[in-house]
């Protein structure tokens, strides 16, 4: 018994003993699968494999098609496209957001409870919801707004049923969805940084501007760096919104990687060419991380 | 110490193990009987009812066997079934959406049902019997039906003449209908083709109107797309449908399925499911029209839910007590009352006669003409039909938004081909 007790309590050994159970979940639901599509990766495995056919090894071919696979490029174009859009949009909106309601004002836990809420709605009844809102006709919501700020001046937009607008109508729904849960991080950080600061600031004599450049975003740089690496990462996982609104159409406009993955793996149940993907995706999203943590070094030094 | 903490490693691990153990066992007899495990898909309360009673009253007459049902969500029980091969725990019976069950049949999970075949009712209609390469591995007990429903009035105020099953519009006709319709002033667009649908129904409700142009979603001996999908005759159709949403007959960015009934528009490409809700909404200016004859006779389309019966029924020596309950549950009594329970068509045609609605003067006489007349469409019997809705889907709505039809489906047959011959199907 104190045998145990000591070991519970000794620093060291008590860490390990007590991560046993998530570490070993972690093992089962994500190590493990990933060393299963490594494997998959180079075999021709299928999703149910007929018995007298099997599953053979075929080396690097699956590699090979995907980097011939002009539909591949084109889904990785998307992400980064949709990354280098709505990541900036993102933070600065939830930035803005954040500095807003962390005014002392009555009711401002309201405003951050309206702002916070569509966190808390799954991306897949945001994705259907706004479906509604982007209907292509003179009937939808938003085309009937713009056609009435407008005068009508405006032709109609077709959203999700037009090539160069499609990506786009998904950057507007998830950055709505997204940007409430940036904003409490940065919320988060905006109320650690004493008062004092910018009463010393504001008696040297530094304007508001120079309060907000000086001892703002200095201070706020953790979370930011925090908030900007997440949502790059989250970004790249774009999928839901693709399955629920455009299956990757109109003519690919909106295929992106996971989808890709999805349907390679469940609709065509190449189960090996879906690891392959994976694994590709893996190595991008990997490399994006390090670079960003030598970048966000770099720039502390 | 080193000894303790790896003792308490163990155990915890021999714990995981026994609580992921312990819901493996399965009883596979009750009582003295042996029991069948069925899989099906949740339905209306109708339904559930139906197919509670096809059990109870199937046990109550057997003395060998017990059918005890597991119900999932409908859409769900392909995907279920997929795991289950993985860890097997695979019921004896399944009810799979017949576009599943060549998939099946071709990872062998699923056994023929040809002996089957033989001892059921002359009159079932092969539309019931899903086959894969030159065997049976489905059969359903019901049927669907599908042509236009159509607002009387709205015809007969534009001056078209109403069809019938032996007198379809021709292509010429069916133009100058859609024309003079779409001058009248109530209507929106004339023809409602559930553009929203998605790929599933373009790949179930457009493939008559391909097939009656002449071509086809598949070439029938190889199951494969190249030469079909994107044959000439298949292009032609589709071509026909971009220059229908070019001239306003049919509407592309469709977002809602209440035209016709909102009385918007005169013609909507959809089968028996809405029977009930447009009679209620239409009295009698609803009338169900057969789809033109573009050159290859008026066509329609099938599809149902089908029984099949798995291999590890068969290694466990069940598979004679599975197929005694297809075929008590295929017996007239209960394909008599399928009518009334959700719609659908009994797939034993004598007793579709029987039925005041398929009747000739009834509201749904052309279903019954249609599926007796058999030129019917049938889905691509390919264990890659997953593939084929999916890039058929993706090719038909990028046509409708002005995409070239040859090279989309060029694009699509190829992608299709590749599937076939990486997958080895």
């Amino acid at each position: 018994m104190k045998k145990i007790k000591k070991l519970l309590y000794k620093r060291d050994k008590s860490g390990y003993i007590l991560s046993i159970p998530a570490l070993l979940l972690l093992f089962v639901f994500v190590i493990l699968p990933f060393i299963m599509a490594i494997y998959f990766s180079f075999t021709n495995r299928t999703f149910i494999p007929n018995p007298k056919l099997g599953t053979d090894f075929v080396g690097l071919d699956n590699y090979k098609t995907l980097l011939n696979d002009p539909v591949f490029w084109k889904a990785l174009g998307n992400n980064i496209y949709f990354t280098a859009i709505a990541v900036p949009i993102q933070v600065t909106l939830a930035l803005l957001l954040a500095i807003l309601v962390n005014q002392k004002l009555k009711g401002i836990t309201f405003f951050r409870t309206v702002f916070f809420s569509p966190v808390v709605i799954p991306m897949l009844i945001v994705s259907i919801t706004w479906s509604l809102f982007f209907t292509p006709t003179e009937n939808g919501l938003i085309n009937s707004i713009i056609s009435f700020i407008t005068f009508g001046q405006v032709d109609l937009i077709k959203w999700l049923y037009d090539p160069s607008t499609a990506m786009l109508s998904i950057i507007i729904l998830s950055v709505w969805q997204g940007v409430g849960f940036q904003m409490i991080i940065i919320l988060s950080g905006l109320q650690a940084i004493p008062e004092d600061l910018y009463e010393s600031a504001s008696i040297d004599g530094a304007t508001k501007w120079k309060q907000f450049r000086y001892v703002t975003m200095p201070m706020l740089r953790n979370n930011l760096v925090f908030v900007i690496t997440s949502s790059i990462i989250m970004s790249f996982k774009l999928v839901t919104q693709v399955l629920v609104l455009t299956q990757g159409g109109p003519l690919n406009s909106t295929q992106t990687l996971v989808y890709l993955i999805y349907q390679s793996g469940y609709i065509d149940q190449m189960i090996g060419y879906a690891s392959a993907i994976a694994v590709v995706f893996f190595i991008i999203v990997f490399t994006l991380s390090i670079i960003q943590q030598k970048f966000t070094k770099m720039v502390e030094n | 110490m080193k000894k303790m903490s790896k003792l308490l490693v163990v155990s915890i691990v021999l714990l995981a193990l026994l609580v992921g153990c312990a819901t493996n066992k399965t009883d596979t007899s009750a009582g003295d009987k042996t029991e069948i495990i069925l899989w099906r898909g949740d339905g209306t309360d109708q339904e559930e009812a139906f197919y509670n009673k096809q059990i109870e009253e199937f046990n109550a007459s057997q003395d060998k066997y017990v059918v005890k049902a597991e119900v999932f969500p409908y859409t769900e029980i392909a995907k279920t079934a997929r795991a289950a091969v993985a860890t097997k725990g695979m019921p004896d019976i399944m009810f799979l959406d017949d576009t599943d069950v060549s998939n099946m049949a071709f990872s062998e999970v699923i056994i023929p049902l040809d002996d089957i075949v033989k001892e059921l009712p002359e009159d079932i209609s092969d539309s019931a019997f899903t086959g894969y390469k030159e065997n049976v591995y489905g059969i359903s007990q019901q049927e669907g039906g599908l042509g236009f429903w159509a607002n009387k009035s709205y015809l007969e105020k534009a001056g078209v003449r109403i069809p019938t099953y032996d007198t379809p519009w021709n292509k010429a006709e069916f133009d100058e209908a859609l024309e003079k319709l779409s001058n009248l002033e109530e209507i929106d667009y004339p023809l409602d083709i559930k553009a929203n649908f998605g790929s599933g129904y373009v790949a179930y409700a457009w493939q008559p109107i391909i097939k009656s142009f002449g071509g086809d979603w598949y070439n029938e001996d190889t199951i494969t797309a190249d030469g079909a999908l994107n044959g000439e005759k298949t292009v032609e159709a589709l071509t026909y449908i971009q220059e229908l949403s070019d001239k306003g007959y049919i509407n592309s960015n469709q977002t809602s399925d209440t035209e016709l009934i909102e009385k918007r528009a005169a013609l909507d490409l959809t089968g028996h499911w809405n029977y009930n809700d447009y009679k209620a909404a239409l009295g009698d200016d609803l009338v169900l029209l057969p789809l033109p004859d573009f050159g290859n006779k008026s066509q329609t389309g099938v599809g149902g839910i089908a029984f099949t019966i798995t291999k590890y029924a068969e290694e466990t020596g069940k598979s004679e007590g599975a197929a005694e309950f297809i075929k008590f549950a295929l017996q007239d009594t209960y394909q008599s009352e399928i009518n009334s329970v959700n719609g659908s068509l009994p797939v034993n045609m004598k007793i579709l006669e029987t039925i005041d609605h398929f009747k000739e003067g009834g509201d749904l006489y052309l279903y019954a003409q249609q599926l007796e007349g058999e030129n019917y469409a049938v889905r691509p019997p390919s264990p890659a039909f997953p593939t084929f809705q999916e890039e058929i889907g993706r090719a038909a709505f990028n046509i409708l938004h002005g995409a070239d039809p040859k090279s989309e489906l060029d694009t699509a047959a190829s992608n299709i081909d590749n599937v076939i011959q990486q997958n080895g199907y």
